[in-house]
């Protein structure tokens, strides 16, 4: 499987609000995610800001906007811009959605969710595999969060993810507040829910708090992680073998960067006691 | 339905409240204009309006989230206040297209704000500023937005 | 050759030597392949001021920092114009280097900011940088001599061909007892004028002014103003090196904006008395400013 390789350990999305703090203290984390659609501009300033960054950390980048699951396709301009960031911060590899933000001339602005059927694994195999002869970083995808699904699909979520892996060879990014927030949206068990989900696959996690509103769960980024979901990561940590890397994001109310820090310590803890125990295991 | 068809009538109904309009209240005429059948339109109306208002305003605050990058000066000054503002511009505005979105959002809330009679004279020298500097950013960028 | 021709040929002639003397300079600074400059572990914000502005950038610096660790404050500004800096209550111990204690010694009484600069503070915090500067020098950071002596040497070779050939228009010309040499003369004085500006050495070397843009890209102050404390503000300990990148423009907004607001008026009246104020790149005068490096590249001209 693509994406596989060492350990990277424990890292923070990084926004600017926190770049001169990661700069100044980057031994608080391991590794960083940058959006890659931020970085587009390709201006001095830009190129400066990318390589202070790719100095201090190894740094994944994380797209927003290829809409990989469009069955119109993906703009070869968008995947140029993408590829002058990944290859400007060397990137061990990187990610995107499973997902669509184009349809019809439209710009949605935000990740749609894609019918879970046979024609749309077909869309996003083709999308993929476009986007492979542009660029030859391996691709993580990751699952996102909606509170509904498109009516009259062929399978759920995680056996849809499971043909994606099959057919592309990528890795995943789990999102796991994803995961938590749409299973509790749908009045299902997460750790069900994980459970039937291709861990196997899994290379990278995403962590982060949501919110309650109008009695829907949104992920909003926007609050610690909570417990519930640290509980999920350690079960992944304990299923995904080939698991490198987790990572704590934040878009609203903005903690001091120590904060997130500190949440990255305490997902690296995790990740770092289950390698010993496995390590253990193994010898 | 294709799947390029489902997508389109889907990016229709997240963006724009006149489509989810239509396809509440005449479905017939949503149907038509997305070339879309009865089994189709079925399988849309499954969707449950209120998972669409859920998304919609999940997309209305990314749209904020991003948009408030540009806008550090019109936050400061309107405090809470920036959310309500935003929020019920951005619901009656559809997602401006192609790249520098969220500029762009910035530019139309910024041109839409300053004319706002309910502001505090500061609060619209804050708007005008971020706008000002917006535009400044949208010329050092070689990229003129329009509205 | 007629007049006309000949006014014709020495414009080109002025404007290729012109051209040849810059380039000459420009490319007597081969710093840039030394690579570029590493991002430090440990970032000294004295450093990335002087970098960034010179000694009078660091002496800004060093009052801040010092204000930033509440031993010194703005005083009241009633009637004057310009508010005094003064001494605070709190003892400053042993923890002062000695840049700061040089500007703190200047505050033994009340000063305003105008009078720090026109004081000799900013030649003794120069003295006391120089074993510094001189490892920046090591570095390739500021402009070698060398350079320096190249640019001191086209000056000469470029006014000596813009003279020379002037000189021998004017004794040709009046040998024929003509008198029409005013252009040949304007001319050459045109062509003096910018050889002085095409040659100019910028302070810092083409990887010091590299190092200072990434510095400035490394180190943003979250836009526009951060009033302390605001939960996206940079830690405590990162705010003064964020300073140090930004200049004192940034503390606009802030707790210490009165700061910024005094060097720039301090900056202003230096201007009226025929001292620059510019945007805090080179400072070999002893005029302050409030702003930071300018885009065009740090350190004066480039």
């Amino acid at each position: 499987m693509e994406a596989e390789g060492a350990f990277l350990g424990a890292g923070i999305s990084l926004r600017r609000r926190h770049l001169a703090d990661a700069i100044v203290h980057p031994e608080a984390v391991d590794f960083v995610e940058i959006v890659a659609d931020h970085y587009f501009a390709g201006d001095a300033r830009t190129r400066n800001e990318l390589g202070a960054i790719r100095e201090r950390f190894t740094v994944v980048p994380h797209g927003l906007d290829l809409s990989l699951g469009s069955a119109e396709g993906i703009s070869d301009r968008y995947v140029r811009r993408l590829k002058s960031v990944i290859e400007a911060v060397d990137a061990p590899y990187w990610s995107e959605h499973v997902a669509f933000t184009h349809a019809g001339g439209r710009h949605i602005g935000h990740l749609a969710p894609l019918p879970m059927t046979f024609e749309a694994l077909d869309v996003l195999a083709a999308n993929i595999e476009r986007v492979r002869k542009k660029i030859d970083r391996p691709l993580i995808l990751e699952n996102i969060a909606c509170s509904f699904d498109i009516p009259y699909g062929d399978m759920d979520e995680p056996a849809f993810l499971a043909n994606l892996v099959e057919r592309t060879n990528c890795g995943l990014l789990l999102d796991v507040a994803n995961l938590y927030y749409n299973a509790l949206n749908r009045g299902l068990d997460p750790h069900a829910v994980l459970a039937a989900f291709p861990l196997d696959a899994v290379v990278q996690c995403h962590l982060a708090g949501g919110h309650r509103a109008k009695g829907e769960w949104i992920d909003s980024h926007a609050f610690p992680v909570p417990e519930a979901v640290w509980q999920l990561f350690e079960e992944v940590v304990r299923r995904a073998p080939r698991l490198r890397a987790a990572l704590v994001e934040r878009d609203e109310n903005l903690p001091p960067y120590a904060e997130l820090a500190a949440e990255a310590a305490r997902a690296r803890a995790i990740m770092t006691s289950a390698r010993t125990i496995a390590m253990k295991r193994a010898s | 339905m294709s799947l390029r068809e489902m997508q389109s009538a889907l990016a229709a109904v997240f963006t724009e409240s006149d489509a989810r309009e239509r396809l509440a209240t005449n479905a017939n005429t949503f149907a038509r204009k997305y070339g879309l059948d009865a089994r189709d339109l079925q399988q849309l109306n499954a969707l449950s309006s209120a998972a669409i208002a859920t998304y919609v305003e999940t997309l209305v605050r990314k749209r904020r989230g991003e948009a408030a990058r540009y806008l550090p000066r019109t936050q400061r000054e309107l405090g809470r206040g920036f959310v309500q503002a935003f929020d019920t511009w951005a619901r009656s505005t559809t997602t401006p297209p192609g790249r520098h979105a969220a500029l762009k959002d910035a530019v139309a809330f910024c041109r839409h704000a300053r004319h706002d009679g309910t502001l505090l004279p500061k609060q619209r020298e804050a708007v005008r500023s971020d706008l000002r500097e917006a535009i400044a950013f949208v010329r050092r960028t070689w990229f003129v937005p329009r509205g | 050759m007629t007049s006309a021709e000949f006014l014709t040929f020495y414009a080109l002639a002025c404007v290729l030597v012109l051209a040849l003397a810059g380039w000459f300079v420009r490319n007597a600074d081969d710093s840039a392949a030394a690579g570029r400059e590493s991002l430090p572990s440990d970032f000294d914000p004295q450093e990335i001021a002087f970098l960034r502005g010179g000694k009078n950038e660091l002496v800004r610096f060093a009052v801040f920092d010092l204000t930033y660790k509440e031993l010194l404050q703005l005083g009241p500004a009633e009637k004057r114009r310009d508010p005094p800096i003064q001494r605070t209550e709190k003892a400053p111990g042993t923890s002062l280097d000695p840049i700061e204690s040089i500007v703190y010694g200047f505050f033994d009484q009340p000063q305003t900011a105008r009078a720090l600069f026109a004081s000799d503070t900013p030649e003794q915090v120069e003295k006391a940088f120089a074993p510094r500067e001189e490892r920046l020098k090591a570095r390739r950071l500021l402009t070698d001599d060398a350079v320096f002596a190249a640019a001191k040497t086209a000056r000469i070779v470029a006014f000596l061909t813009i003279a020379g050939l002037c000189a021998w228009r004017v004794s040709y010309a009046l040998s024929l007892h003509h008198r029409n040499i005013g252009f040949t003369l304007l001319i050459a004085l045109f062509a003096s004028l910018a050889l002085l500006f095409v040659t100019r050495v910028p302070r810092l070397s083409k990887r010091g002014r590299a190092y200072v843009q990434t510095l400035r890209a490394a180190l943003p102050a979250a836009p526009p103003a951060l009033p302390m404390g605001s939960a996206f503000a940079p830690a405590a300990s990162v705010f003064p090196v964020v300073v140090a990148a930004g200049g004192m423009a940034l503390l606009a907004g802030t707790p210490y904006a009165g700061l910024s607001q005094t060097f720039r008026r301090a900056a202003a009246g230096d201007s009226a008395s025929g001292c620059g104020s510019g945007g805090g790149g080179d400072s070999s005068s002893s005029c302050s400013s409030g702003g930071g490096c300018g885009g065009g590249g740090c350190g004066g001209g480039s």
